[in-house]
């Protein structure tokens, strides 16, 4: 060969469509690196743990006591595994028929608005669900007689369910949605009635959507901190409807504050090890339901196996579906029982707000001494160390989000756009970054923490910044971003891509300008679910970004709380007054959320329009 | 290639905003800045020192709550300029180089909720409340909140009374605040906090340890045996080793005036 043909071949390697598959190909391969880190480093600190005590040992030892210097899981295992099973099994019926009446059940009026309210609770900070519980839930428990101080499974089940609600209801709502109208308009044809169709024929067909929201579901339950480690109690038993028990993630928070820094000698485990192994048996858990969810997703893959059979049944059974449509079915029940979901979920979350709110504006109407705080001084005053406000934590929390979009955003939607659009379905190849990404979604959001502790403020030795704060934070929305923007670019019809290759437009033509601006308004969602990620975040930012909140920052290397963060401290600090600015804090976090939830509604209704001009 | 266009100008809106928001955030000016972390307890009273420092002293003292341990890692590490530890350093700690000065004296004070019949406690009790969760007071008390296990004030309380773990019935909760929220509005549980968080709170009481109660001149008469020291963690060199903003805050909390709000803030002054 000569060489001007070889070198004719080197500079057709380098145009612009390779160059972008191959960031394409870097940005999805830095979230399997970011994976492999955490998951290394997570097993690397926890075999000192496991060497010392032996790993079957700190798995059964049911005490965790420092001062004795003996660290076993035994009862906080069954803690989490209890917990999550409660609130997923609550959660995951209530998520899954609020959205199957949202879908087909709803008002035409009422869906916009109600879609807009499972937002909302979507995107109430965890710090507040954990406020709303232990100043409110649990003195109402009280004096409904509950033993003792009412912490245990059924106060933490009742918020847990309530917080992975909106994850299951929006994922299964989409899944739902694009379930084909023929396949409807069929089970009609056969002579369903609409209760029939939708119980027996729609929601089986949107099966594989159900199971990954209740993954995500799943993931939530079990990622959950803050909110958790103020209702279950912490205490040193077994889980019992009012008996104080500890989690896995629960345990890393309280404890790690404590726990003596590691110089990395694998002969000195110290706290720090243990509380790493508490995180990696966390993330072995979360592989172990990852792995079971990829199972059952193989088998309803097989073309659609379940379906098909039910449709003969249905053919066969001609006189019974008769039968059903003039008796009354099970699905009329099935029904009747969304309506009553729906409703109910709807108002469990304007009490959460209207108390929030309420406690802030007025705190003896739940029962708080002193003033209320919410005041213009408190949010928009001078801060300092007399009277601290809300400006620094403000303007930290918006330096969070900026940081964190600005390194997922590109990172994840470049990485979406290589799993849909580059690799080969069903590849192999594939399949491992879906289930590390669904492995990094999993991860708690205190292990994040602890890592970014570790990584960050001392290994890179930012200290408790808000850079090492955002670096975390854009580690924790990562997933989001590519799970959504997946979502949204593989909803776009192929035909839309074969038409823009006909029409001689080449790959990187058609992403950016056929299929991503039709994926923009799963793009924009996922912007806010990340948003709301961020402003909800406090155990991963407790340890990253410190807990000072006097001063604005001055750069992203200064120590400053979010909002979040600033609640925890706030009602930590054990005055009076300081309660009720943590009330005023939560408020105007709940407002922000609102406002944020109606921005989107009018960007997306933007979109639309313009989209139809 | 006008939605390519439409999509550059928001990422370049987003990179204007943060560029805005960094400007905007850096030119604070040239203020001294300090930073002091550890000891979630200490905090509310350095907090109220450095109000009052800053009323007449152009500084930033920023102050982040996490644990005593917390404080003295930081310490060692360079991560402040000092340290916050509600309990005296250990040897271990000690040998690292950095060192303790006993700030004030902090007693700590056994809560329940206003509205409780409960006036007394002895400490046999506490021991058969806490360890193996039997009822207190005639039967009044049968719920009792501890820290968690790092816990400066904890790690006292149980020095103290001899414990080592609580019954499975007892509640551990992770900051001060915590344990006098859940006590808030109970009639039938107990807990232990800083005396100096007490002021202040309406809905809790102190009882009194077998016959004693929890008073600044109980404590300074050496009747009340649960006191504990406040203590400031100085990096390696003591003083000398610290900024100069720092030396002289520290010489502040450490003078006449500062000990002046310590007793006002309900804690006891070592002078």
């Amino acid at each position: 060969m000569d060489k001007a043909k070889v070198k004719d071949n080197i500079a057709g390697a380098f145009t612009k469509e390779n160059i972008a598959k191959a960031i394409f190909i870097v940005f999805a391969a830095f979230s399997i690196l970011a994976v492999f880190i955490i998951i290394g480093y997570l097993l690397y600190a926890s075999i000192p743990a496991f060497r010392e005590s032996g790993f079957f040992n700190f798995l059964f030892e049911t005490l965790w006591d420092s001062r004795q210097e003996v660290y076993g899981v035994a009862r906080m295992i069954v803690g989490t595994l209890a917990l999550t099973a409660c609130s997923v099994l609550f959660g995951g019926l209530f998520g899954v028929f609020t959205a199957v009446w949202l879908v087909f059940y709803c008002p035409k009026k009422l869906k916009k608005i109600y879609t807009q309210l499972i937002n909302l609770l979507a995107g109430i900070p965890s710090i507040v669900f954990g406020l709303f519980g232990y100043r409110i839930l649990l003195p109402l428990l009280r004096s409904m007689g509950a033993p003792g101080t009412a912490t245990g499974l059924v106060a933490s089940t009742i918020i847990l369910s309530v917080m992975i609600i909106p994850t299951i209801t929006s994922i299964t709502k989409n899944s739902l949605e694009s379930v084909p109208m023929h396949y409807y308009e069929g089970a009609l044809a056969l002579g369903c009635t609409k209760n029939q169709a939708v119980w027996r024929v729609l929601v089986p067909a949107a099966k594989s959507g159900i199971i990954s929201a209740i993954i995500l579901g799943i993931g939530r339950a079990v990622g959950e901190t803050m909110a958790v480690q103020m209702i279950v109690g912490n205490g040193s038993g077994y889980p019992g409807f009012f008996n104080p028990f500890t989690t896995l993630s629960s345990n890393i928070v309280q404890n790690w504050g404590y726990a003596e820094v590691w110089n990395g000698d694998f002969s000195q485990p110290t706290q720090q090890n243990y509380l790493f192994a508490c995180g990696f048996i966390l993330l072995i858990i979360i592989l172990i339901l990852n792995l079971l969810l990829l199972l059952t997703k193989k088998e309803s893959n097989a073309g659609n196996h379940w379906f098909s059979r039910r449709f003969e049944e249905g053919n066969v059974k001609e006189n019974q579906l008769r039968s059903y449509r003039r008796t009354g079915s099970a699905q009329d029940v099935l029904w009747i029982l969304s309506w009553i979901i729906a409703v109910f979920v709807a108002v469990v979350l304007f009490a959460i707000i209207v108390m929030v709110i309420l406690g802030a504006a007025v705190p003896s109407a739940i029962g708080l001494s002193g003033e209320s705080s919410f005041t213009l001084n408190f949010l928009f005053g001078e801060s300092s160390n007399a009277q601290i406000t809300l400006v620094p934590a403000m303007v930290s929390t918006l330096m969070l989000i900026l940081l964190a979009l600005l390194i997922a955003l590109p990172l994840g939607v470049g990485a979406a756009i290589f799993l849909n659009e580059y690799s080969k379905r069903g590849s192999k190849f594939v399949k491992v970054i879906r289930l590390f990404v669904d492995t990094l979604s999993g991860i708690p959001s205190i292990v994040f923490g602890i890592f970014g502790y570790v990584m960050f403020v001392q290994s890179f030795d930012m200290g408790y910044s808000l850079a090492a704060g955002g670096i975390t934070l854009s580690l924790i929305i990562l997933p989001t971003v590519i799970r959504s923007t997946e979502q949204s670019l593989s909803e776009v019809p192929d035909s839309m891509r074969e038409a823009s290759y006909a029409l001689g437009a080449g790959k990187l033509r058609t992403i950016f300008l056929v299929v991503l601006p039709q994926a923009i308004a799963g793009i924009i969602t996922s912007v806010i679910l990340s948003i709301g990620r961020i402003i909800s975040e406090s155990a991963a930012l407790i340890y990253t970004v410190g807990s000072a909140a006097t001063f604005v920052p001055e750069g992203y290397g200064d120590n400053c709380a979010s909002l979040a963060v600033l609640v925890w401290r706030l009602m930590s600090n054990g005055m009076a007054e300081d309660m009720n600015s943590a009330f005023a804090t939560a408020a105007v976090l709940l407002i922000l959320v609102i406002i944020l939830n109606l921005l989107v509604t009018v960007v997306e209704w933007a979109f639309k329009r313009r989209n139809k001009v | 290639m006008k939605r390519f266009g439409k999509v550059v100008a928001v990422a370049a809106a987003c990179a204007a905003l943060t560029c805005s928001v960094a400007a905007f955030t850096a030119c604070g000016g040239n203020t001294d800045s300090i930073t002091i972390t550890g000891s979630s307890s200490v905090t509310p009273l350095m907090e109220a020192l450095a109000a009052a420092y800053e009323e007449d002293h152009d500084v930033r003292i920023t102050i982040s709550q996490s644990s005593s341990g917390a404080g003295i890692t930081d310490t060692q590490g360079g991560n402040n300029d000092f340290g916050m530890s509600s309990r005296a350093l250990t040897d271990e700690e000690l040998s690292s180089g950095v060192t303790g000065e006993t700030l004030c004296q902090d007693g700590i004070a056994l809560i329940v909720g206003s509205g409780s019949s409960a006036t007394n406690i002895t400490t046999d009790e506490v021991k058969a409340l806490y360890s193996n969760g039997t009822a207190a007071c005639d039967g009044v008390i049968t719920a009792a909140v501890g820290r968690d296990s790092g816990s400066g004030t904890r790690d006292f309380f149980d020095e103290h009374f001899e414990l080592s773990t609580y019954a499975s019935s007892v509640d551990s909760q992770a900051e001060t605040g915590n344990v006098i929220q859940t006590i808030i509005g109970t009639t039938n549980t107990i807990g232990y906090i800083s005396y100096g968080s007490l002021a202040g709170n309406n809905g809790i009481k102190a009882v009194s340890l077998d016959g004693v109660e929890c008073t600044v001149e109980n404590i300074l008469a050496g009747d009340y045996a649960l006191v504990r020291p406040f203590v400031i963690v100085l990096p390696e060199g003591g003083v000398s080793g610290m900024s100069q903003a720092a030396q002289d805050f520290y010489n502040y909390i450490m003078s006449d005036d500062a000990q002046e709000v310590i007793s006002s803030e309900g804690y006891i002054s070592i002078k």
